[in-house]
């Protein structure tokens, strides 16, 4: 796996990792700091940044360095001081490691990155395929998905962009059906429906954002928000065959589909009809124009970062509006 | 207090509500020999003290172990009347209060009086008698390649893995009414008995696959996913109290059709259970083949079969 290293100039680390570098599967991608334009790799998942003296003297620069990646890498600081408030303040910042220059060992460094790979599943950000393949049972376990127990809501604030999971689930009524139940009879259905959902949703740490008449948008934000709302759709996937017969003692299934995207999305608690942004129309885009009746399908962006123990459970499909787009068919390479 | 509270009470509302020869009656609803005379030791033809009688009858059915038979009967009594007459026993609500101090509990659905599961569930549900046949749908549930597993995994792993497993699956069995009635780390044997108990039985196994995709992500300590297979059949079986003793010709067949004749991750369902299966659900099945026995399949996720069907 290819991680970007930010060093000083003249600095030290760039020797010492390629010691490294030699006897593990990592490959460092060295950046001066001082000179650009970086050349970063894009999809990087773990970056290595050099403080220059101390956290307030770096940070303009990490911002700067940040912004060039599309999703928010998982971040180890090699710093050179050992104030604690000064490691405080970056892992604030969203670092998930900080070490200091004079503990640098081969062993330090490794498990630094193997932490920071935990940390990624638990940020949302995945580790790339090849990765996976090479150390199967490493992967496996660190791979476990958390479902995040404590989280608020209410902590997101309205008129702001968040980097967010959309999960829309909508429903097609067949034309026997409309003529089947009375129109009250179809909006309890839809209203048992709903409610049923948002309760698996919940479960996996979601919430339901807002629903018209025969569909519904979910958010997931908190914690490793792009498997639990894979895991949660995959769940809901299956379980409305249950939901359908068991609960809603319906004799005609309902088609559905499910659409998973993540990006970063324009969020508001309520006013939820006068929301635009790219990411909304693209979700709802796959949902009506490319996605298929009774399947679920995830873009790239949620399949990058699946977690180990869940992607094969997705096949490519196709591509739509510059989006990989995978389709869920259970069809597991081990099973 | 107790059972000699609820005794007295029994007694006090049979000779209240009948006469010395109804009570003989009554009791015979229970028990067709039943002689009162016998019971009390009176002399035929003499006339027996209500009181006496009475109080035999409710001696001689707790002495036998038919209390919630008794119970049953002075609530069905009071509710429906006897040989056509109303009847009204004036104490019938201490009487429902003290049977429910005692363990005991009615359930108007099932119109019968079991033993009270609050304080947890009962293999028996609470009225399953020894020695007597029911008819049960019967579910056997086993983790595929366990013997590779625990000789590639260490204990701890092992243990913690099944162990979230097993709390996995007996909250899908538990909420659709049904009991584990055997364990053995990776897998046991499974009984459904009311309501609607085949369907039942498929809903759990169809949950129970699904939530196994979750387990597999957020639970499993081990390098790799757990599979499993599930079998079913419904059909009879005698209860014991030892359920782990339980065996029958059914339940021999459910556990033959789980280990020989089920793929994994799928679940499989014999012939004759088939056609108690809700009609949409036998939609999704397909019949098959497997080691010499036609068995029912069902696989995750059933909704690839419409689309298969649809040629999507």
């Amino acid at each position: 796996m290819i991680i970007d290293v930010f060093h000083l100039p003249e600095s030290q680390i760039e020797l010492k990792l390629k010691l490294i570098e030699k006897v593990e599967n990592f490959k460092f991608n060295f950046i001066d700091i001082s000179k650009e334009p970086y050349n970063i790799t894009k999809n990087c998942e773990i970056i290595i940044f050099e403080e220059e003296y101390s956290y307030i003297s770096s940070v303009d620069t990490f911002d700067n360095i940040i912004k060039l990646y599309e999703v928010f890498p998982a971040v180890i600081i090699i710093t050179a001081g050992r104030d604690m408030f000064n490691v405080v303040r970056w892992m604030r910042k969203g670092a998930s490691d900080c070490v200091w220059i004079g503990d640098f060992t081969h062993e330090i460094l490794k498990n630094s990155i193997r932490g920071s790979l935990q940390y990624v599943s638990a940020k949302k950000i995945g580790v790339n395929k090849d990765f996976r393949v090479e150390d199967e049972d490493f992967n496996y376990s660190h791979q476990k998905i958390i479902i995040p127990t404590n989280y608020d809501w209410n902590s997101l604030e309205d008129n702001k962009y968040y980097d967010m999971v959309l999960m829309m689930i909508s429903f097609y009524l067949d034309k026997d059906a409309i003529g089947r139940y009375s129109e009250i009879n179809i909006e309890k259905i839809f209203d048992k429906i709903k409610e049923e959902i948002n309760s698996i949703v919940k479960r996996f740490s979601g919430q339901l954002w807002f629903w018209h008449n025969n569909s519904g948008m979910f958010t997931f934000y908190f914690g490793d928000c792009i498997n639990c709302a894979t895991l949660a759709s995959i769940y809901i996937f299956n379980q409305l065959f249950l939901i359908y017969i068991e609960n809603l003692k319906l004799n005609k299934l309902i088609d559905f589909k499910i659409s998973l995207h993540y990006g970063r999305a324009f969020y508001h608690k309520k006013d939820t009809e006068n929301i635009t942004s790219d990411m909304l129309n693209s979700i709802v885009h796959i949902q009506n124009q490319y996605a298929e009746i009774n399947s679920l399908y995830i873009t790239d962006a949620i399949y990058n970062s699946l977690s180990t123990r869940i992607f094969s459970l997705f096949t490519y499909v196709g591509e739509f509006e510059h989006k990989k787009i995978y389709r869920y068919n259970m069809q597991s390479e081990n099973s | 207090m107790g059972i000699s509270k609820l005794k007295r009470l029994l007694s006090d509302a049979i000779s209240r509500a009948f006469m010395t020869q109804d009570i003989q009656l009554f009791g015979r609803e229970i028990d067709k020999n039943l002689d009162l005379y016998e019971l009390t030791g009176f002399p035929r033809g003499c006339s027996i003290p209500r009181k006496d009688a009475a109080d035999q009858i409710v001696d001689y059915f707790f002495n036998t172990k038919r209390i919630s038979h008794l119970l049953e009967l002075i609530i069905k009594v009071h509710k429906f009347g006897f040989k056509g007459e109303k009847v009204i026993i004036h104490n019938i609500n201490h009487i429902i209060k003290e049977m429910n101090e005692c363990g005991y509990q009615y359930k108007s659905d099932l119109e019968k009086v079991v033993f009270s599961e609050s304080s947890g569930k009962r293999t028996d549900w609470g009225f399953l008698e020894e020695g007597k046949s029911y008819n049960f749908c019967f579910i056997s549930i086993d983790i595929c390649g366990n013997s590779k597993l625990v000789r590639k995994y260490d204990s701890y792993h092992i243990k913690e893995t099944y162990k979230n497993f097993k709390n996995l699956i007996t909250k899908c069995i538990l909420s659709r009414n049904g009991r584990i009635w055997s364990w053995e780390g990776d897998g046991g044997l499974v009984a459904f008995l009311l309501d609607d108990f085949v369907n039942n039985a498929v809903f759990t196994s169809i949950d129970i696959l699904n939530s196994l995709i979750i387990f597999n992500a957020t639970e499993n300590f081990l390098n790799e996913d757990i599979n499993i297979r599930i079998g079913i059949n419904a059909g009879q079986a005698e209860y014991k109290k030892s359920t782990n003793l339980i065996n029958s010709d059914s339940i021999e067949l459910t556990k033959e059709i789980e280990k020989k004749h089920t793929e994994k991750s799928t679940i499989s369902i014999s012939r004759h259970t088939y056609q108690y299966v809700n009609a949409l659900i036998r939609e999704f099945m397909v019949e098959k083949e497997i080691n010499g026995l036609s068995v029912y399949q069902l696989k995750l996720p059933i909704w690839n079969k419409i689309n298969n069907c649809e040629g999507k």
